[in-house]
């Protein structure tokens, strides 16, 4: 079992978390990937840790979250867990279809630490994962949680 | 017939010189003369012996009046025609009675017409000579033909032209005229027959003043008044007062009775030398007269002179007929004009032109001449009106004093000095008001009477005072008479002001119901607006869902695609792994054609940012941006003079130059690119389009690329509307130029496009001026 924490992909759609699972493995990710399907499930991992014996124990390095989710949607999550004194820190990193500056304002506004859009071309998601890793979780110091 | 209580003359005036000043008092009913041309005995009734002769019996009896008097008419006639006289009297009223007498006690005996009466304590008889015209018997079939006329004329003025011409035709004077009184007893000709050599006097209007009062009241008493020959000289009676009588004897119903001086001047004045005057009498009032003349003496036989009083009788009794069929034909004139008016006015899109510029208009309703519409601040004129100033004076000064909706006076100048000068076309007014508050009327103008009507004598020399005696003629009237009609029109009749307060109602009405309708107009198209825009709203919203949500499963395609050829490509043959790069491809088409939609939808939702944009540094923006991409395809970009500030979003503007520049470039096959950014000045000469200079800037990209033929330049707007082939210049999603459009409009602009096949493009939009004029 590996000590890296995971990286939390919160993502409805399967054949986007399938991509996005290709590409890390391409770019030899080495944390555990751990996939929630909408804004419920993360929030119950994510504010629910360690009191539940089927969540990990861990809180994820960082977040990956979509927007437009059925249900609870990626706003709310992001708000929720900024707002968390506990999970504040977690580096959350926006990646939706979305480009609208709107969007894209209010998710700074409510404390995204990055933004990203999901291309339809393949190669290009690709170079957006390996961006995310070798930034995130090579190269920047991630504050030590739990 | 009604009596006059009314003494109108003074009696104290008896044998003192009348002129124009006390002719009105002058006592004409006792002058104490007759008319020369026959002789009067009068009688006691109780002894019917003669008190009173005419001083010219000797001439004509052969008897001096002193002869005469205290004897019987014995003295003048055998037994038996004595008896039948006496026989006659107990009968004998005011109203006379004729006897046919051949005088045998005189000197070659003559004939004479005995008139006797009865009046004032006294038995009158008055003897005329016979008349060359003496109507022996009645010829009824002439006569029922002249009543049958009098009775089918259908107007007042058809009657009194069917007796004019009976009278004449029974008379042979010269001339027979009707003469009828106005409301204020001035007088018009309103029916003639004239000798052909003479003026007419038809339409000509006289004075009150030319028939003294007291002349108007024994005319209601006496129905005809003759004048053998105007040039006599009166003959007196002897003695002038009888004995034990206050005065000369009341010779109202005497048919020999001398008439005024005056009126003798005045015939002198009409070139007159025997009259005769039958009253037409309306329910006891004088309503005119059939007035003849002839230019040299004339003797009427009594008989055609009582058929002639017998017409004017007749005449009398079918005015008021008459009269109610004039009334009722202008009523119906006035109610068909009316209803023509209103379907006219119904008809037209402006319910204004309707009534006053067609035929009918207002003023054809009723007789008037001229009328105003003056309405929202304009004044409309049909007719003889005061000018366009007057009538704004005219109208401040109904707002200031008119009271309710309607409003008529025949002298305005009398109401307001400053309408002296309207007079000629403004004396009479009949307003309506057409709003609550001041400003909207219909105003309908009467001239002044004066300036109606032809005045007798009005041009006629005024006589003068010629050795301080004043020449009497009643032309001297005329003058003061004038003063007292100055400035008057007509008066307005009961059913003119009721015609106009229909039309009032109506056009009330008809405002009501046009302001119920614009304003549920304006309810429907605000409701329609409402959906327009709820409807575009959620047009965009689809739009922006839609696109987004597609994205979602394209990407899937599209990465599985990849994932095959990236996992099996080995296992594939080449056609396999063409078909998968296909896919790949057609995705990522699909792609762009959403994200413009995607683009495009955000264009309608987007908020401008609006603020002074200097297009210049706008402009150099795009440039740096575009810097690799003209380099690339060796654009030359250049702005003939600087360009102006703009007030926009200047992101918007920015996208817009952009876009029209990276179509420049890109539809263009020239090896020597060139792209020209400038803008029109206000004076060069306007495009099609109407725009307004004063508040716009119409800035251009013009090209010298493939250009694009007019049959196109609506559809290059439209999105996704291409002209090319997805391999040819590039590739665009045919939605650049439909963002560009609706980013122009969101800000108030027009973009559009000049061009031919081959001759390069010129795009031109137009943007809101940063400090419109």
């Amino acid at each position: 079992m590996s000590t890296l924490k995971p990286v939390l992909v919160v993502e409805d759609s399967a054949e986007d978390f399938m991509a996005l699972g290709r590409a890390f493995r391409k770019h030899s990710l080495q944390h555990p990937v751990l996939r929630c399907e909408d804004g419920d499930q993360a929030l119950e991992y994510l504010q629910g840790y360690g009191k539940r014996p089927e969540w990990p124990l861990t809180l994820p390095a960082i977040v990956l979250l979509d927007l437009n989710m059925p249900g609870t949607d990626g706003r709310t999550v992001l708000d929720t867990l900024k707002q968390d004194p506990q999970l504040a820190s977690i580096p959350v990193i926006i990646f939706t279809t979305s480009s609208n500056s709107k969007d894209i304002e209010e998710c700074y506004r409510l404390g995204a630490n990055s933004y990203m859009t999901k291309p339809v071309n393949y190669p290009r998601l690709e170079e957006k994962v390996q961006l995310i890793v070798k930034y995130w979780l090579e190269n920047t110091e991630l504050p030590a949680l739990n | 017939m009604a009596h006059s209580g009314v003494t109108l003359t003074d009696e104290t005036l008896l044998g003192q010189p009348i002129t124009l000043n006390n002719c009105d008092r002058e006592p004409i009913h006792i002058p104490g003369l007759i008319q020369p041309y026959g002789f009067l005995l009068c009688l006691d009734e109780q002894t019917r012996l003669v008190v009173q002769a005419s001083a010219n019996t000797k001439s004509l009896l052969g008897h001096s009046p002193e002869d005469l008097l205290g004897g019987g008419l014995g003295q003048l006639m055998e037994p038996e025609q004595l008896l039948e006289v006496e026989r006659l009297w107990p009968t004998v009223t005011e109203q006379s009675r004729l006897l046919g007498v051949r005088l045998e006690r005189v000197r070659n005996r003559p004939y004479y017409k005995l008139v006797l009466h009865r009046y004032d304590g006294l038995l009158w008889v008055e003897g005329e000579p016979v008349a060359g015209n003496t109507v022996s018997a009645f010829d009824l079939p002439s006569l029922n033909l002249t009543l049958g006329r009098l009775l089918s004329a259908t107007t007042t003025l058809e009657m009194c032209q069917v007796a004019v011409e009976q009278v004449r035709t029974l008379t042979g004077f010269d001339r027979v005229a009707v003469y009828r009184f106005a409301p204020d007893d001035s007088g018009e000709v309103v029916a003639e027959a004239v000798h052909e050599d003479l003026a007419p006097w038809l339409g000509m209007h006289y004075p009150a003043t030319d028939i003294p009062k007291q002349a108007r009241a024994m005319y209601l008493k006496n129905w005809l008044r003759f004048v053998a020959d105007a040039r006599y000289t009166p003959v007196p009676l002897v003695p002038a007062v009888r004995p034990g009588a206050p005065r000369p004897p009341d010779m109202t119903y005497s048919v020999l009775r001398s008439v005024s001086p005056i009126h003798l001047q005045y015939l002198h004045n009409l070139g007159s030398a025997a009259t005769m005057t039958i009253s037409l009498i309306e329910d006891g009032q004088l309503w005119g007269m059939i007035t003849c003349h002839h230019q040299t003496p004339r003797l009427v036989s009594y008989e055609l002179r009582d058929l002639c009083q017998f017409l004017g009788k007749t005449m009398s009794a079918l005015l008021k007929t008459k009269q109610q069929y004039d009334e009722l034909a202008y009523r119906q004139h006035i109610t068909q004009t009316q209803t023509r008016l209103f379907e006219l006015v119904s008809t037209q899109p402006n319910f204004v032109d309707g009534l006053h510029r067609f035929s009918p208009t207002l003023r054809d309703v009723f007789q008037t001449g001229g009328v105003a519409v003056c309405i929202e601040g304009e004044i409309f004129t049909v007719g003889n009106t005061p000018t366009t100033e007057q009538i704004a004076g005219l109208m401040a000064w109904l707002d200031e004093h008119m009271k309710g909706d309607e409003f008529h006076t025949d002298s305005y100048s009398r109401l307001n000095p400053a309408g002296l000068v309207l007079r000629a076309t403004a004396s009479g007014l009949l307003a309506i008001r057409l709003a609550e508050g001041p400003g909207d009327y219909i105003i309908w103008f009467r001239p002044e009477v004066i300036q109606t009507v032809t005045w007798a004598g009005r041009d006629d020399k005024v006589p003068a005072i010629v050795d301080g005696e004043v020449f009497l003629s009643p032309r001297q009237s005329f003058e003061a008479w004038k003063e007292t009609v100055e400035n008057s029109a007509l008066p307005w009749l009961p059913m003119e002001l009721e015609a106009a307060h229909e039309i009032r109602l109506y056009i009330a009405d008809l405002r009501l119901k046009m302001f119920n309708e614009a304003v549920s107009k304006a309810r429907a198209l605000a409701s329609l607006n409402e959906d327009l825009e709820r409807s575009n709203d959620e047009l965009d919203s689809f739009a922006y869902v839609a696109s987004h949500d597609l994205k979602e499963p394209l990407r899937g395609i599209h990465n599985y695609s990849l994932f095959l050829l990236e996992d099996y490509a080995d296992k594939l043959d080449e056609d396999g792994v063409h078909k998968l790069q296909t896919l790949v491809r057609l995705s990522q088409r699909m792609e762009a054609l959403i994200e413009s939609l995607l683009q495009i939808s955000r264009v309608g939702r987007l908020e401008l940012a609006r603020k002074p944009v200097d297009l210049n540094e706008a402009l150099a923006d795009v440039l740096e941006l575009l810097a690799p991409r003209l380099e690339q395809t060796g654009t030359h970009v250049r702005m003939p003079e600087p360009l102006p500030t703009v007030l926009g979003d200047v992101v918007r503007l920015r996208e817009v130059l952009a876009n029209l520049l990276t179509n420049a470039m890109r539809y263009n096959d020239r090896p020597e690119k060139h792209v020209e950014v400038g803008f029109l000045q206000p004076d060069s000469p306007l495009p099609k389009i109407h725009i307004d200079p004063a508040a716009y800037h119409t800035i251009y990209v013009r090209d010298n690329g493939i250009g694009i033929a007019p049959r196109h330049h609506e559809a290059i707007f439209r999105i996704f509307k291409r002209l090319h082939s997805q391999e040819k210049y590039g590739g665009g999603t045919g939605a650049g130029l439909a963002i560009v459009k609706k980013m122009i409009e969101k800000h108030g602009g027009t973009l559009w496009v000049e061009s031919e096949l081959g001759e390069g493009a010129t795009f031109y939009f137009t943007i809101p001026k940063a400090d419109p004029v």
